[in-house]
């Protein structure tokens, strides 16, 4: 069964003064299957953190459905939608967006926390999952005594601490230096491994040469997508950049 | 031409912060304004020419100087809050190849461009409402009003002095935070001092003991004088506490209910325990500065309005008498049953001839000095260090000596007493010892003690309706047989002005029971008469209440006015500073609440979570500054008895009235902050 169904989205953007529309998502449509490992790819301003954003219901779309696990996201009232994604999605941004007020444990915790859980039970949760992302040591730092690397790893053991569906990372590398970022994709590919359904988009070849399969966007559109098949991640590097290579041609003459 | 590109940078700068400094230059503008006013009005010759008006200016003079102090100190906080926004903008400009000179040359057109508008507006404003302001003060001081309009160089001169005095050291304060600064650091000073706050213990729990010790200081003080010499400790114990409780101390609680795991981890606490924490450490500084000020106008209103609202009361209590006519003399041998025989005589015809009936009438004779009571001693001389002296100041009393022979012809009694005996009445104090001895070497043995309740008595000693004006110091009443002698040597002793420390007064006291207007014609018309007939007396005076009206309202008046003009300063200061808070913890919660947004919080768990935080850290200055008052209160009755003020119904009607009003108006200040809050939030989520 498919953890997600994508049908025509659609993305109108009105600006507040003057009115002017800008058209983010013409027309979407993509399934992703359980345990699955999706890049998502494109050019700026090609509509992948408009396309993110509706996946994880924190905006609307103008027009098409989500399926999320056979749930229809437009159909979760408004009060509810904030507890379905906190129980049912797993987030990774670019800028890591830990609290600086938390240290990094209580960052972690915070899904936990707000779903109304004992400390012991969370405390439970969180020791495989430090131990598994190799944070165990920080989780009494405060943020800002830490490095990027291990932000974005606390920023992933936040995400995946309720257990999500899916996990939606968008440009999880953007602010990592190369080191880090390599293992950050070496610690993604191993929770993909493990079962976790990961939807990244990234702007780095070699990040998404470690997935599945990638989706190419460009006008609001899914212009073309290559899947891993038996592939190494140095034949699907090759791919990806071709494939992008055509893109920007393509770009060029329209 | 390049330094009018630095200008149009630094206008720029003000004009696309004006969220910021539009309420700090119009505050600069409300301080310079009653600054001048108060210079204006500390050197107003209309004022020195009327009456007591020495007295008003001397007190304005004071407020002067508290407003010059207070904004010092207070524009130096709030423009290192505006420094601490503007840091980044000036690291951007650095790090465009912007040098350090340029920078500077920004800023100080900056601080001249703020300076001439707070300068020019403020002197505008000034000039403008002085002669409102003077209106108000004649008229709160019940004067006549004139009508010409004038302006003091003096004053202007003054406040430009200063407040560019002022400038010129935030200017150079800022010069020196940016030049010590790398271009990073000021890029990233708006996000630097992430840490979070260390719990300092020591500092929490001395800030808790400090305010025990004021709190207990206020409450337990038992009379007036001892108030005035411990109200500025206790004022400077309650700010040091303030301080210490709303920076240290609340970040103890918040680590307090963090190890609460139970408690912590749990969703409304969870987010604002953690945030509260940053914020107190953040915003700590300023909450107790809104609490002090708070407090202060509070004191200050209700003080002041009810001395002015008493000032009535506070005359029949200084002089419970409409007339009073004292002989003093410095001999016990002067006070003659016939000089006494004759001046009650005298001033019954002396009324009677103008046509009044004296009513309430009664006469008086003691001598009194005053001392310290200790246990059964009442010592005349202190010793030892100032401090002790202060503390023991507070056993003050007054001690009357009578000779019983008129207290017998009051009551019609008939008492034996020997040369060592007296007849001791005391009002406050409970006196329980047979004995008592006054000075080192005099005792003497209580044969009996009187009650209180017995009219004879009052009348007997005039207490009924006489010296009641000292009631802030208690009375030791000792009636004797031998008037002259009794005191052995202390009649030689002298205090440090040279004056004898036993006087001896001859008193008539009266009512007319006239209108004030005639009773002020009575009275001259009886001094003049008394001028041409006197009895032999070293000195004497005439006084009626009437003639001492103008004199209390002008005090007071003066005390209500400068106290209403040093709250709307106060209270500016407040609402800027509640204003700063609440744009900038806007600017704080902006990124979190978009992060917890993400993480799944709901808009609605948001808003709840950051509405309570923001309530409880808002009300707590003014909850703290209601406590404050509470515990004030007494001590600050205490004082108003120095002014001859006891009506503790007044005062507390003051009080609440001034609380109510200023928590009405801290609210309101409120909402509209929290508007603005509201719309810094909700710009980018
Ligand atoms: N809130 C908004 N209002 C109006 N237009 C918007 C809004 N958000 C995005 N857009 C527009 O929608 C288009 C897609 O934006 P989006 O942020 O999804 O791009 P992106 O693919 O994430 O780009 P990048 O790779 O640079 O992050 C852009 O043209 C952008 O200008
Ligand atoms: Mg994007």
């Amino acid at each position: 069964m498919s953890i997600l169904e994508v049908s025509n989205l659609k993305k109108v953007y009105v600006t507040r003064f003057g009115g002017t529309k800008v058209e983010a998502l013409t027309n979407v449509n993509f399934t992703i299957e359980e345990g699955e490992y999706v890049a998502i790819m494109g050019e700026s301003g090609s509509g992948k953190t408009t396309l993110l954003n509706i996946l994880a219901a924190l905006d609307k779309p103008t027009a098409g459905r989500v399926l999320l696990d056979g749930q229809d996201l437009g159909a979760i009232k408004d009060k509810e939608i904030a507890g379905f994604r906190r129980d049912h999605l797993g987030f990774v941004f670019q800028e890591f967006n830990l609290l600086d007020t938390f240290t990094i444990e209580d960052n972690i915790f915070l899904p936990l926390v707000l779903a109304g859980m004992h400390y012991k039970e969370m405390l439970e949760r969180l020791v495989p999952i430090a131990k598994k992302l190799g944070i165990e040591h920080i989780l009494k730092k405060y943020p800002y005594e830490v490095s990027g690397g291990q932000k974005q790893r606390a920023a992933i053991a936040r995400a995946m601490i309720i257990g999500p569906k899916l996990i939606l990372a968008d440009e999880p590398t953007g602010a990592l230096d190369s080191k880090s970022s390599d293992e950050l994709l070496r610690l993604f590919g191993e929770v993909n491994r493990q079962g976790q359904t990961i939807l990244m988009v990234t702007h780095s070849v070699k990040a998404a040469s470690m997935a599945n399969r990638v989706l190419f966007i460009k006008d609001g559109e899914v212009f073309h997508q290559i899947y891993r098949g038996t592939d190494t991640d140095q034949q699907l590097y090759q791919k990806i950049t071709d494939t992008l290579t055509l893109l920007a041609g393509g770009g060029e003459r329209a | 031409m390049r330094v009018g590109f630095y200008f149009g940078l630094a206008k720029d700068g003000i004009r696309k912060n004006k969220r910021l400094y539009l309420p700090y230059i119009l505050t600069c503008v409300g301080v310079v304004m009653i600054h001048y006013i108060l210079g204006f009005l500390s050197k107003n010759p209309f004022l020195a020419s009327v009456q007591g008006g020495n007295f008003i200016q001397y007190t304005l003079g004071m407020g002067t100087w508290v407003i010059s102090i207070f904004s010092c100190i207070f524009l130096f906080y709030t423009n290192s809050f505006l420094i601490r926004r503007r840091k980044k903008e000036f690291g951007l400009y650095n790090i465009l190849g912007m040098g350090r000179k340029h920078i500077g040359l920004i800023l100080l057109f900056e601080s001249l461009i703020v300076a001439g508008l707070a300068l020019g507006g403020g002197l505008a404003a000034g000039i403008l409402f002085s002669k409102l302001a003077e209106l108000g003060l004649l008229n709160i001081l019940k004067m006549q009003i004139s009508m010409d309009f004038h302006i003091s160089l003096f004053s202007v001169k003054r406040t430009i002095l200063l407040y560019l005095g002022i400038f010129l050291i935030l200017f150079l304060n800022t010069l020196r935070q940016i030049r010590f600064q790398s271009a990073l650091t000021l890029l990233g000073s708006e996000r630097a001092g992430e840490k979070p706050p260390k719990a300092n213990w020591l500092l929490g729990i001395a800030g808790f003991l400090l305010l025990g010790i004021a709190y207990y200081a206020a409450v337990s003080i038992k009379d007036p004088v001892a108030a005035f010499t411990i109200f500025f400790f206790a004022v400077i114990l309650v700010i040091l506490a303030t301080y210490l409780l709303l920076i240290a101390g609340s970040v103890v609680l918040c680590r307090v209910l963090q190890k609460n795991k139970k408690f912590y981890y749990r969703t409304q606490n969870y987010v604002s325990v953690s945030s509260m924490l940053y914020r107190m450490k953040r915003n700590g500084a300023g909450l107790a500065t809104i609490c002090i000020l708070s407090t202060m106008v509070l004191v200050i209103l209700s003080s002041t309005t009810c001395l002015y609202f008493g000032s009535e009361d506070a005359l029949s209590n200084r002089y419970p008498s409409e007339v009073m006519v004292t002989l003093c003399e410095d001999e016990a041998g002067a006070v003659s049953d016939e000089v006494y025989g004759k001046l009650d005589e005298l001033c019954y015809q002396l009324a009677r001839d103008n046509g009044v009936e004296p009513k309430q009438y009664s006469t008086a004779r003691f001598g009194y000095l005053t001392g310290v009571i200790l246990e059964d001693q009442v010592k005349t001389q202190l010793e030892g260090n100032t401090e002790r002296v202060l503390g023991e100041l507070q056993n003050m009393v007054l001690v009357m000596l009578c000779p019983v022979a008129d207290y017998e012809k009051v009551t019609g009694r008939h008492v034996e007493l020997s040369q060592d005996e007296v007849l001791l009445y005391s009002d406050d104090i409970h006196y329980c010892y047979d004995t008592i001895r006054v000075g080192e070497n005099t005792t003497f043995r209580v044969k009996e003690k009187l009650d209180r309740e017995d009219p004879a008595f009052g009348e007997a000693t005039g207490l009924t309706n006489s010296s009641k004006s000292l009631s802030f110091v208690s009375q030791i009443w000792l009636f004797t047989s031998d008037f002259d002698r009794a005191l052995g040597d202390i009649p030689q002793l002298v205090d440090d002005y040279g004056k004898k420390s036993l006087t001896y007064e001859m008193v008539c006291y009266f009512d007319t029971e006239l209108p004030r207007k005639e009773q002020l014609s009575f009275g001259s018309r009886f001094a003049e008469q008394y001028k041409e007939q006197p009895l032999p007396a070293s000195r004497y005076y005439i006084e009626t209440r009437a003639s001492q009206y103008a004199d209390f309202y002008q005090t007071f008046g003066g005390l209500l006015y400068l106290g209403i003009m040093l709250s709307v300063v106060f209270i500016l200061a407040a609402v800027l500073m509640i204003y700063y808070k609440q744009i900038s913890e806007g600017y704080e919660d902006q990124a979190r609440f978009d992060i917890m947004q993400k993480v799944g919080m709901t808009q609605t768990e948001i808003k709840r979570s950051i509405n309570a935080q923001m309530r409880t850290v808002f009300f707590l200055p003014l909850i703290l500054a209601g406590i404050h008052v509470v515990f004030a209160f007494p001590m600050v009755r205490k004082l108003l008895l120095l002014f001859g003020l006891n009506n503790v119904g007044l005062f507390m009607t003051t009080s609440a009235i001034s609380f109510v009003v200023f928590g009405i108006f801290y609210m309101v200040v409120y909402k509209l902050t929290a508007g603005a809050y509201y719309r810094i939030v909700s710009n980018i989520s």
